[in-house]
């Protein structure tokens, strides 16, 4: 038997002051140095991932004070160049006081179990996309950020870009007439990789970097590049992991979750030579519950939402639109006006001071995340899947269902 | 083919082979439009696999993968897979060929493949392979066989153990998981927590209330983050008071600032009509 809360109006304000009561604690910088603003404008950044992708994405203009990497030489050139600390392990960085926010740009199999320890230790944080490797990952991701109120932005760039943007709004507001067809294309996955098992070079704590993926021999894919990006282990392939991005504006321009339940079809191949064991050559079709049509495949990078009036299409590169003249359109009041941001490392260190909701935020960072799951399910599965999008489940198809979780190695969890 | 096969006989042998083959092929498949399992390939993948090892050619394997899929709805044929898949545990295959057994057992495993993985929880290479496919397996007996080898592991492998009864949310292991709250290995303590919170009855509260009173200072953030989780699911399962009493424990400045903030927005939504 559930009974009413006791929850007077004093007790609510009493949590409330007590929640503000009193500050983090003085930064790192506090006593600031020349030409630095002061500590009270200053995000603290710890950089956790120094890899490619974690390079480029430096600390999002917030101040760097401490980096931390499974490689000994990336995380002290960092440390080096940013006059903070190294860390090896990403608990000894989010364990200090000082640090605001983290920027996560590990390999993908462990954006969310690191995720998920910032948001329980009150950090924000920057997420490089794709989210989790598996749906139960992303609804842990999802549940942290919302259980601690935390800035959460997804590395979904385009969202930054005005084209993009305006696409969206073009869609959002009918512009297109009513949406009947989305084409979404990313770069193709491939075989390749070497497979035979190597010596762990020096400097690499190679089983921290597993972490929580199943343990198999070193064979270099940890060096960099894009090997790992296509090993299953440790990623979907480029159908979640540069799809991302394409799938991100699909969710941005429709609301793909709302109109349940899913028809989810596809092919793909899964390579048997090399290390790679993602999949490649995909084709998804997906029939949303009120009868719009996805097609997800490989070879470029747009997407392509097609109305009853026209159409627009949408890249990091520019916008098409049919008829042309959409393209000139100057929205009114009335039409949809979606979050503008014109830097997403600015539009993620703004909501860290002001605590709004960045651009990229978790709930579609899930939901796009999860059309990259059940199209992998689908190919791997080999048949037509149902999917309910409000339930996050295939209804009443248990095979499929266990397809949402993986076993993480001991001793991790989210 | 030999030369003595005329073409009409020749058609009326493939014709027959082909009604034949479709009358074995379950109604299911044919539904799904699927072609039947090369029986000669799947044997040659089990022998294949009975000594394969990292960095080989995965290829000849390939016949497993698309038996299990041909054979969708089709228990007969799965149950003899999922046999022939568990023997390879039982036997001297070398690591990487029992990781591919029990990847594949997570997909049409059942009960009767859990003895076998149960086996596993206390072998250091394999129990995480064990875990990956026992914590897919939707039978009862999957979940009973993590409990049961709690107290036959330590350290990791508990804690592995305890992390997938979690991710399970498996109400049968509350006491079990809160008497492991007092345990010295913090490491088992804090991750028995987590799990508490993850399967989030009032039994798993009252454990996590006790615990946030009790838990060293090195576990007092698992605690509240715990207690946070559990207060979430009984919250979403329409408890609110049980959530309204668990945030009120954790508004006190004896909290850090973002537990405080994360209980203060729990109360508004547990006091929300």
């Amino acid at each position: 038997m559930s009974h009413q809360p006791t929850i007077t109006r004093r007790e609510l304000l009493q949590a409330a002051a007590a929640a503000c009561a009193a500050p983090y604690v003085i930064t790192s910088g506090a006593l600031g140095a020349a030409g630095k603003p002061p500590a009270s404008q200053r995000v603290t950044i710890g950089k956790i991932g120094c890899g490619g992708q974690g390079s480029g994405l430096g600390g999002c203009g917030g101040q760097v004070v401490a980096a931390c990497d499974a490689w000994k030489d990336r995380r002290e050139r960092w440390a080096a160049q940013t006059g903070g600390t190294a860390y090896r392990d990403f608990r000894d960085l989010l364990s200090r006081p000082d640090i605001d926010a983290v920027v996560i740009a590990t390999p993908d199999h462990w954006h969310v179990p690191v995720a998920v320890a910032a948001a329980k230790a009150g950090k924000d944080m920057y997420v490089e996309k794709p989210l989790g490797v598996s749906v139960y990952q992303d609804q842990a991701c999802r549940e942290a950020v919302h259980r601690y109120g935390r800035v959460f932005q997804y590395g979904t760039q385009q969202r930054s870009q005005s084209h993009c943007r305006f696409g969206c709004e073009l869609v959002r507001s009918g512009k297109i007439g009513q949406v009947k067809e989305i084409l979404v294309v990313a770069p193709n996955s491939g075989p390749g990789g070497n497979a035979k098992p190597l010596s762990v070079p020096d400097g690499l704590d190679y089983d921290l970097w597993l972490g929580p993926a199943p343990w198999t021999p070193y064979t270099g894919c940890p060096l960099g590049g894009d090997g790992w990006y296509h090993c299953y282990d440790y990623a979907l392939g480029f159908i979640a992991g540069w799809g991302a991005h394409p799938l991100d504006i699909l969710v941005w321009g429709y609301d793909t979750h709302r109109h349940g339940p899913w028809q989810v079809e596809g092919t793909g191949i899964i390579p048997t030579q090399g290390r790679h064991d993602a999949i490649y050559d995909w084709n998804v079709r997906i029939t949303l519950g009120n009868g719009v049509r996805i097609t997800f495949t490989p070879g470029g990078d747009h997407t392509r939402f097609i109305g009853t009036e026209g159409w627009v299409g949408i890249s990091r590169g520019g916008i098409k639109a049919e008829p042309e003249s959409l393209l000139k359109l100057q929205l009114g009041p009335n039409d949809v006006h979606l979050v503008e941001s014109a830097s997403h490392g600015g539009n993620f260190i703004d909501a860290v001071r002001s605590r709004a909701t960045p651009v990229s935020n978790i709930d579609d960072a899930v939901h796009s995340d999860i059309i990259s799951h059940v199209s992998d399910i689908a190919i791997r599965l080999g048949r037509k899947l149902t999917w309910d999008p409000l339930r996050d489940e295939f209804p009443g198809d248990a095979e499929a269902n266990r397809m949402l979780c993986r076993a993480m190695r001991e001793p991790w969890g989210v | 083919m030999p030369r003595i096969f005329q073409p009409a006989m020749r058609a009326a042998v493939l014709t027959a082979v082909v009604v034949l083959a479709a009358a074995a092929v379950p109604a299911a498949q044919q539904a799904a439009g699927k072609t039947a399992p090369d029986k000669a390939a799947v044997d040659k993948a089990f022998e294949t696999l009975r000594t394969f090892d990292w960095g080989q050619d995965r290829g000849p394997l390939r016949a497993i993968d698309d038996a299990i899929v041909a054979t969708h709805g089709d228990a007969a044929a799965r149950k003899d897979l999922e046999s022939r898949l568990a023997a390879v545990l039982t036997g001297s295959a070398p690591r990487a060929a029992k990781d591919f057994a029990c990847r594949r057992l997570s997909l049409i495993g059942t009960a009767d493949s859990v003895p076998v993985l149960a086996g596993l929880l206390t072998d250091k290479d394999l129990a995480h392979m064990a875990r990956f496919a026992l914590e897919r397996i939707p039978d009862a007996a999957a979940v009973e066989a993590l409990r049961a080898a709690l107290p036959k592991t330590a350290g990791g492998l508990r804690i592995g153990c305890i992390v997938s009864l979690g991710v399970r949310r498996d109400e049968a292991s509350v006491p079990a998981l809160a008497a492991l709250l007092a345990e010295q290995d913090q490491a088992v303590a804090a991750a028995a927590a987590t799990a508490l919170g993850h399967i989030g009855t009032p039994q798993a509260a009252a454990a996590l209330g006790d615990f946030l009173k009790t838990a060293p200072a090195g576990l007092k953030p698992i605690a509240a983050d715990a207690n946070l989780a559990c207060a979430g699911r009984l919250l979403a399962g329409g408890k609110k008071a049980e959530a309204a009493a668990i945030y009120k424990s954790l508004s006190g400045l004896d909290q850090p600032k973002h537990v405080r903030v994360a209980a203060a927005q729990g109360l508004l939504a547990a006091a929300a009509p």
